[in-house]
């Protein structure tokens, strides 16, 4: 270690009991005294070493609960970025190598451990006697096996993986069974990847797979594989290998597993063919004996120049050779020949079967998880569903707005954000979270129709009526009635409105649902007064929520900056004191403080900075805490319904930190398209 | 006699031994945080190896084919 650090002291040695009892000397002891009093004061030296030994004891207690595990936690957290880049890394390593490194996740059984070393053992071998030859084949060679290495050192027990398609196309071997390996393979890795990684790489494989689609016409593949497969799986392993894309290979391609069948066959061919994998169920207890690499026929290396043997190939492409790039066909063994003519179809470039297409490498992305995705179920809680469903729109929205100009940038969905919000001029609101509320079916698609821009208000409306479920009646009826008459504004405005005009003017609505209105001045006339209720929002924020989104409502307004609303909205902290306001202005949104119940709207709000929250919501979402609705009808659950569900309903979302999130996520949202953009226009 | 003696060492004994299985959880917990941080550094782990592997690969490619 690092010798600034302190010197641990080594511990004194160990006491060993005196065996002879007149020898024993007892610092502290007055031996003059009489033994009585001597035992006394040894009872009393005992009882003050135990209470040391307590002491010290209750202080690594100490130590430890206050000082190392918080420690080692941090250091935990601190760490994940790295370990986020790691994984991503390694990632892209196994698309560029298309192999797969064998992860601690992959590791299922203990059993097969025996399997694995050997694996381990013969691919070294392998490797260190064909680092010279293949050296300069690919890289993803010494990727395998080095990392076999290294995990097999690394880790007990662990270790082995399947080879790497390009070691089998370097002539390891005269071995017509290449094909067999991919059933061994994922015979083998099935059993020990968790059904989680299996449906990831499952996914990853189909996304490839169907990128590569485009190639095939389907009736021929079809045509193709049906009688292959019923030759034999190796054949068909073969056909495939041509056909799908190079991430198939080595990844495990088990046709005996019902899922990965299905999974990756479904687009490939027709029901009529499903019939053959069903009635040819391999069971997987068959593969279970050692994996072998991959094994092809050297005549079929695409880089054998012509009318050279396989076995003199030197092993060495010289990659900027232009002659290289096309290779060439190379005729297949005889019992292929009785293929379908697809082999030989054009539309393949003249690429060999045993040739994977060029895969164009996706850029860099991190790896998308199967929750991500939307299939992983387990480890999938409300918070990360809503976080990614959160993350993935965020993306689409800003790739659509931007028109797929930066979409690099925009691949995270983070900087380019940022980048692009920051002129007023664009009037980038921040991210509306709202849309996720309720599980509402609002598209997040950027250009709102009109009719989601009427349905968004409506049960924004809906929506802000519900807080009332908790006042008078009186008031939730002239709530109700406020409703109405907004609801019918809405119509009338709406007609005028142009959709697409950013944000909107925080659309009241919107500033009822959150405390914390955050705004983006889009209308030009406002841009004063929006800048003016920005810093207010800033500094109001975390006092009081409600003057300020009071405030901004009112200003908006226009019109009705009735001293009501002000005065209400300062001395009101909840529903009743709308009334004024609504009495006022007949319109609007009618609630800053409008929460329903238990919402809310205070808890991530507070703290909200201007990055997270729209005050303007243009969303049909409405509160962040509100997502919870029983959506009965378009307009919701019928007002009596409502109130008599009571206030008590909580929202699953209600923990959803989304200022966190949107901050972590270092999102800007796009400008929301208002679905009311003029409602709220001065009038 | 020595009971006031022996009293108070047990109310000891009994403390220490509290704070004596505290302490082993705690030790247990730091393990197993410290055993799921190795296992996170496995992966880096091998990201960095792949990088190596790779910079060794492109390194040689480089080299062998400078002379063409």
């Amino acid at each position: 270690m690092s010798s600034n650090r302190t010197q641990i002291t080594p511990n004194p040695p160990r006491w060993k009991p005196n065996p002879d009892p007149a020898s024993i000397v007892v610092p502290g002891l007055d031996t003059d005294a009489s033994v009585t009093d001597q035992i006394e004061q040894i009872e009393q030296l005992i009882t003050i070493k135990l209470q040391n030994i307590d002491e010290n004891f209750s202080k690594i207690h100490n130590a430890l609960a206050n000082k190392l595990l918080p420690a080692v936690k941090r250091y935990a957290v601190g760490t994940e970025p790295v370990r986020e880049a790691a994984k991503f890394w390694t990632s892209f390593y196994e698309q560029a190598a298309q192999i797969r490194i064998p992860t601690f996740d992959d590791y299922s059984t203990v059993n097969e451990n025996t399997s694995e070393r050997e694996d381990a053992e013969t691919s070294s071998q392998e490797h260190a006697d064909t680092t010279v030859q293949y050296r300069t084949r690919t890289d993803q060679d010494e990727y395998g096996a080095s990392t076999v290495n290294s995990e097999t050192s690394f880790l007990p027990g662990q270790g082995a993986f399947s080879s790497t398609p390009a070691i089998s196309r370097a002539a390891t071997s005269n071995n017509d069974s290449y094909a067999n390996q991919p059933s061994e393979h994922p015979s083998w890795t099935h059993s020990l990847e968790s059904p989680l990684v299996r449906l990831n790489r499952e996914i990853n494989n189909l996304s490839t797979e169907t990128a590569d689609e485009s190639l095939l016409p389907p009736p021929q593949s079809v045509g193709r594989s049906a009688p292959d497969f019923n030759a034999s799986v190796e054949s068909t392993f073969k056909h495939d290998v041509s056909v799908l894309p190079a991430s198939e290979k080595g990844k495990g391609k088990d046709t005996s597993h019902p899922l990965l069948r299905n999974v990756l066959r479904h687009n490939l061919y027709s029901t009529n063919d499903s019939s053959s994998f069903d009635s040819k169920k391999v069971s997987p207890l068959k593969f279970r004996a050692k994996p072998k690499t991959p094994i092809i026929d050297k005549s079929r290396n695409p880089y054998l120049p012509e009318q050279a043997s396989p076995a003199e190939w030197s092993g060495i492409v010289d990659l900027r050779d232009p002659s290289i790039l096309t290779p060439k066909r190379i005729a297949r063994p005889a019992k292929m020949a009785a293929a379908t003519p697809y082999d030989d179809d054009d539309s393949f470039d003249g690429l060999p079967p045993g040739m994977s297409p060029p895969v164009l490498m996706s850029p860099a992305r991190p790896p998308r998880s199967s929750a991500e995705l939307g299939l992983l179920k387990l480890g999938q809680t409300p918070a990360r569903d809503a976080t990614a469903r959160i993350q993935r729109d965020l993306i689409r929205d800003a790739q659509l707005k931007s028109g797929g100009n930066k979409s690099d940038s925009r691949l995270y969905g983070r900087k380019g954000y940022y980048e692009s919000s920051t002129s007023l001029s664009t009037a980038m609101t921040p991210p509306s979270l709202s849309r996720y509320n309720r599980g509402n079916e609002y598209s997040t698609d950027s250009n709102i129709t009109k009719d989601s821009s009427l349905e968004s208000m409506i049960r924004h409306i809906r929506n802000d009526i519900r807080p009332d479920a908790g006042t008078t009646s009186a008031s939730s009826a002239s709530v109700l009635r406020v409703r109405s008459q907004a609801l019918e504004q809405i119509h009338v405005s709406a007609a005028g409105l142009r959709v697409d005009q950013p944000q909107a003017q925080p659309c009241s609505p919107a500033l009822s649902e959150l405390a914390t209105p955050m705004y983006n001045p889009v209308q030009p006339q406002h841009d004063d007064l929006d800048s003016d209720s920005d810093s207010l929002d800033i500094d109001e924020i975390n006092n009081t929520a409600h003057p300020s989104a009071a405030f901004l409502m009112a200003s908006q307004g226009g019109q009705f900056n009735d001293d009501n609303s002000f005065g209400s909205s300062n001395n009101s902290s909840d529903s009743l004191g709308d009334e004024d306001i609504i009495g006022a202005a007949g319109i609007v949104p009618v609630h800053p403080f409008a929460q329903s119940g238990p919402v809310v709207e205070d808890d991530g709000f507070d703290d909200d900075d201007s990055e997270s929250f729209d005050g303007f919501e243009t969303q049909p979402g409405a509160a962040l805490g509100s997502s919870e609705y029983q959506d009965e009808t378009v307009f919701g659950l019928a007002p009596a319904g409502r109130m008599a569900s009571g206030g008590d309903l909580r929202m699953l979302g209600d923990d959803l930190d989304t200022a966190v999130i949107d901050r972590r996520l270092g999102f800007h949202r796009p400008e929301e398209q208002s679905p009311t953009p003029n409602l709220w226009a001065p009038r | 006699m020595e009971n006031p003696h022996a009293e108070r060492q047990a109310v000891l004994l009994e403390r220490i031994v509290k704070n004596t299985s505290k302490c082993t959880e705690m030790i247990l917990e730091l393990n197993h945080s410290l055993e799921e941080i190795l296992r996170a550094n496995a992966s880096v782990k091998t990201a960095a190896e792949l990088a190596t592997k790779y910079r060794k690969n492109v390194q040689y490619n480089l080299e062998a084919t400078k002379g063409n």
